[in-house]
């Protein structure tokens, strides 16, 4: 009895296993053409979906649930990547700084190499006047560095103004808006004169304007505007500002080119100051000022 | 007695160099294209406090970083601030109490005054033109925004005052 009960599971593990191998031939057989089974698919159907959720599951409490050894690993990665990064924006800043300044720093040597009679002294806007109308600038050169009153002061995009007040460490510059500052200019395309002066309504526009023009001047709007260096006050062809339309005089009959400067005072920060430059104090009939 | 006055002298004196700083660097916000004068607030506010000479001494020094700051000519603003904190000390020490309605009524009458003479002198007497645009749209309102901040400077230096008189 009990040795036909034995013959009968081994009959009946034998037939699982054929089945079982029948069926891994199958399988074997079909994923290796592509095919998925039926069984699988219903298997996957149900299992898929779980399979998702809980992996979902994982992730969410992996993120919520960490031993205090991984949470004190991530804050000490997290403070180390913020100074990295801290460090990096400060190298960055630096980067862009010295680019600035080399930029500039070309810029003058150009300038220095097209101009070599100029002596020129570097000068960093310190201060702005507060109580000036026509908003005048304090630089950190003064007598030291061998600045004088009227010397002009430029940037590598033009003329700014002019030295009207020096001392031992500083100089006041008024800006070409002011009144008190004009330049003898000319239009090169024309090669017609003026006057160039500001006035406080025209400043506040950022304008300048340039006065005694012919009433058949041809100048016109877009034309650049530069130094004449007459007077002895400014040197020649220092770059001033370009015409940004033509008006009538208030005063005459001839006409007025408003000029819109080659240089924002309020964006500049770092200047040069012609302490010396050929024709400097000469005015136009020789005698030295 | 003698160390506390010259802890406020000192103290009194970095808030004037700072202020400097300040006004002469842009880093205020310019409201209607204009930027406060931060100095005459401050040493009228000093002078409400202190009294008649130290008054004159606060005003005579801000008036001059002013004059430092740009001004044609060197004593205008030490001439008018010396005078003005020198009568604001000395009424406070014999006429009214040292509180901010007084100094607003001071700063009422100096701040028009200083921009009145700074307009005059600087902009109208060289023959500049444009005299009345360049009131409209800026000494007027230079004048309110420097008036406004009064009330700032007397907490500030209301607080020096408390701090450092009679308790070191």
């Amino acid at each position: 009895m009990r040795r036909s009960h034995r013959g009968r599971s081994i009959k009946a593990l034998a037939a699982i296993a054929v089945m079982l191998c029948a069926a891994a031939i199958y399988t074997a057989w079909m994923g290796q053409n592509g095919h998925s089974t039926g069984l699988s698919s219903v298997v996957g159907m149900v299992t898929t979906p779980l399979q998702q959720l809980v992996t979902w599951g994982r992730e969410r409490l992996d993120g919520l649930v960490l031993g205090p050894r991984e949470a004190a690993t991530l804050e000490k990665q997290v403070a180390e990547l913020q100074q990295e990064l801290d460090r990096k924006n400060q190298e960055l800043a630096d980067y862009y700084i010295t680019k600035r300044e080399n930029e500039m720093l070309r810029a003058y040597l150009e300038l220095k190499q097209l101009h070599d009679d100029w002596q020129m002294v570097d000068a960093t806007v310190v201060g702005r006047d507060s109580s000036d109308p026509f908003g005048g600038i304090i630089l950190n050169k003064g007598t030291a560095a061998g600045v004088q009153t009227g010397d002009p002061v430029i940037t590598d995009g033009g003329l700014v103004g002019r030295v009207v007040r020096v001392s031992a460490a500083y100089a006041k510059v008024a800006l070409l808006t002011h009144p008190e500052v004009g330049v003898s200019v000319q239009a090169p395309r024309t090669g017609e004169t003026g006057i160039l002066t500001g006035d406080k309504r025209l400043g506040d526009q950022k304008l300048v304007q340039m006065k005694h023009l012919d009433t058949r001047t041809h100048v016109s709007e877009g034309d650049l505007v530069v130094t004449t260096g007459l007077g002895g006050v400014f040197p020649a062809g220092v770059v001033v500002g370009t015409v940004e339309r033509l008006t009538d005089s208030d005063v005459d009959v001839s006409k007025v080119a408003l000029v819109r400067p080659a240089v924002d005072p309020d964006a500049v920060f770092s200047v040069m100051i012609l302490t010396d430059f050929m024709g400097q104090g000469e005015t136009m009939d020789g005698v030295t000022e | 007695m003698r160390l506390r006055g010259m802890m406020r002298g000192g103290i009194y004196g970095i808030e004037l160099l700072m202020l400097y700083i300040l006004q002469t660097t842009a880093v205020m916000p310019a409201v209607c294209g204009v930027r406060p004068l931060l100095l005459i607030g401050a040493a009228m506010s000093i002078a409400l406090s202190e009294g008649e000479i130290p008054g004159l001494a606060v005003g005579i020094g801000a008036g001059l970083l002013m004059d430092l700051a740009g001004a044609e000519i060197l004593g205008i603003h030490a001439l008018i601030l010396g005078v003005a904190c020198y009568v604001l000390g000395s009424m406070t020490t014999e006429l009214f109490k040292a509180n901010l309605p007084v100094l607003l009524l001071a700063m009422a009458v100096v701040v028009p005054l200083n921009s009145m003479l700074e307009w005059l002198i600087f902009f109208v007497l060289p023959g500049y033109p444009g005299a009345v645009y360049a009131l409209q749209t800026h000494y007027a309102p230079q004048m309110l925004y420097t008036f406004a901040l009064t009330p700032l400077f007397y907490v500030l230096n209301r607080g020096i005052v408390r701090r450092f008189h009679r308790k070191i």
